[in-house]
């Protein structure tokens, strides 16, 4: 688990096995001024959550220790808004998990609306 | 460490063995010896002594390379961590800050440039692929394409680069490649492409003659039907026209493979080639279409008669899909779904009674049912929906007995 320095109120988890994307995810937020915790895996994440309470959790779904909607039900989801990143054609499994999720992204995805959206998930929180 | 569980397990069951062999070796020689003596036990001595000191040799060797292995494969895979981190951060700051990068890209870049450029979309994404240009690697897989003698290996490291660059130069080069000898590589070209024109924003006459184009080599029977699937869900909505073409004009076995990946995307397109494939006299093609109806929750209303006569199907998984996909009619035909409850197969009772649920007064149909049905499987499994509807409403408790007298339309009562 990494932390980047605080810098903003708003911490934003990232849980995504990927290195080149995670590091592109923690990027474009630390220069939108987020603060950000990052996950390579479920159990680490599972870890993170037992203690801490993030404003904003982006998911990947495809994760080393397990699928990642199994993390969904050990999220405040009063205090924590998910944001699920799926690639192309993964969809189907979003819809039987609608009410699971606040948001979701499919891959490929555009960084500038990312940061929009998880900016978006922040400030509802 | 995780990966390497594996490989640390096998080491030690490895030493494991090895032990217990040489156990069992000592063991029998000592039984042999001190039980049973016989003229030639002095000459046994020497062999089982060598026997042994071979066997300890040999899990000491075994064990050190098992540990010399995990070793090796832990450091390659955490070098190749820090350097896919670094060269990500240095890839960023490139394309975001114009900061010069540290070198020219190496076979470690490469693959976390195309990473990148496979999960992104956007400015950014675009000034990635510039730069594999720009560092040569383009013209690089294209020469491995255009030599005939390029290895196998090497070639479909090319394919699967130009796979995930998206780029429209190397698409005529795929072309080529779906006419090559070996079946590998003629389906890594197919699902490079699809992933291609899939993303790509092509101009639509380009997108057409390319989508044709795999249509053809689909044709000649070149790919599995999994390969199919998985291009036309890699083509995405670029996908409707090969889908269209496969349904008019495919053999039944990809026409099968086109609805279910129709049925997967949930789709409401092409109703209208779906809907001719309700009578057709593949009952495989039957079931898919109406699959497809029943995940797209839309049944046109002038296919109602034929999704009703599918009910009387005489194969069994026909009649199941036109009964999930009767529960979607305006209005829901609750007298043929009562008449189904009583059907020989139980995923069509099943299919029946959850298809009630959808009429207004279903759970009191569903009541009825339980109580007054011809059928004593229709019963059962009236009174088991019930059962579970109930559980997933909070538990509420289930009440069999009818509310008032029974249905016109049950057949006890007509």
């Amino acid at each position: 688990m990494t932390v980047t320095p605080r810098s903003s109120p708003a911490t934003v988890l990232l849980v995504e096995d990927n290195i080149a994307i995670r590091t592109l995810q923690r990027y474009v937020l630390t220069r939108a001024g987020i603060t950000v915790v990052e996950c390579a895996d479920l159990p680490d994440a599972e870890n993170y959550l037992r203690t801490q309470t993030p404003e904003v959790i982006v998911l990947d779904l495809n994760l080393p220790g397990g699928h990642g909607l199994n993390l969904l039900p050990q999220i405040n989801r009063r205090r924590t808004a998910v944001l699920v990143m799926t690639a192309m054609g993964q969809q189907h499994t979003l819809n039987a998990s609608e009410d699971l999720r606040d948001d979701f992204m499919t891959k490929p995805f555009d960084p500038d609306t990312f940061v929009l959206r998880v900016q978006n998930l922040a400030r509802q929180q | 460490m995780k990966g390497h569980r594996p490989v640390l397990g096998f080491g030690v069951l490895s030493l494991g063995i090895s032990l217990a062999l040489t156990l069992l070796i000592l063991a029998t020689g000592v039984t042999l010896l001190t039980d049973h003596l016989h003229p030639g036990a002095r000459s046994i001595w020497p062999v089982l002594i060598f026997t042994c000191v071979i066997g300890g040799l040999s899990c000491v060797i075994l064990s050190v390379l098992q540990f010399v292995q995990l070793g090796a494969l832990q450091s390659a895979e955490l070098n190749a961590t820090v350097r896919e981190a670094q060269w990500s951060e240095a890839l960023l700051a490139w394309a975001y800050a114009d900061v010069p990068l540290p070198g020219r890209l190496d076979e470690a870049g490469v693959q976390t440039l195309l990473k990148l450029r496979d999960s992104l979309s956007g400015e950014v994404s675009d000034r990635l692929k510039t730069l594999y240009g720009a560092q040569g690697w383009l013209s690089r897989d294209l020469r491995l394409l255009a030599r005939r003698s390029t290895p196998v290996v090497v070639r479909a490291e090319a394919i699967e680069r130009l796979a995930l660059l998206r780029e429209p130069l190397a698409l005529d080069a795929l072309d080529q490649e779906l006419r090559h000898r070996h079946p590998e590589i003629r389906a890594l070209a197919l699902l490079a492409l699809s992933r291609s024109v899939g993303r790509l924003e092509l101009h639509r006459t380009e997108r057409t003659s390319r989508v044709l184009a795999l249509h053809g080599a689909i044709i000649r029977g070149e790919f599995s039907v999994g390969q199919v699937q998985e291009a036309l869900t890699l083509l995405g909505e670029a996908g409707r026209l090969l889908a269209h073409e496969l349904l008019l004009g495919a053999p039944d076995i990809l026409r099968a493979a086109t609805l279910d990946v129709l049925a997967r995307q949930r789709t409401g397109a092409l109703h209208r080639e779906v809907l001719v494939l309700l009578s057709s006299p593949n009952a495989e093609l039957r079931a898919g279409a109406l699959r497809v109806l029943v995940s797209s929750a839309q049944v046109p209303a002038d296919s109602a008669l034929t999704v009703l006569e599918l009910t009387e199907d005489p194969t069994a998984f026909v009649r199941l899909q036109a009964t999930k996909a009767a529960a979607y009619l305006n209005p829901v035909p609750a007298e043929r779904l009562w008449s189904l409850l009583g059907d020989p197969h139980w995923w069509v009772r099943r299919a029946a009674a959850q298809g009630l649920l959808h009429v207004p007064e279903g759970e009191r149909l569903l009541s009825d049912a339980a109580v007054r049905h011809a059928d004593r499987y229709a019963r059962d499994i009236a009174r088991t929906t019930l059962q579970e509807h109930g559980e997933r409403q909070l538990k509420m408790p289930l009440t069999l007995q009818p509310v008032r007298p029974p249905l016109a339309y049950a057949p006890g009562s007509t």
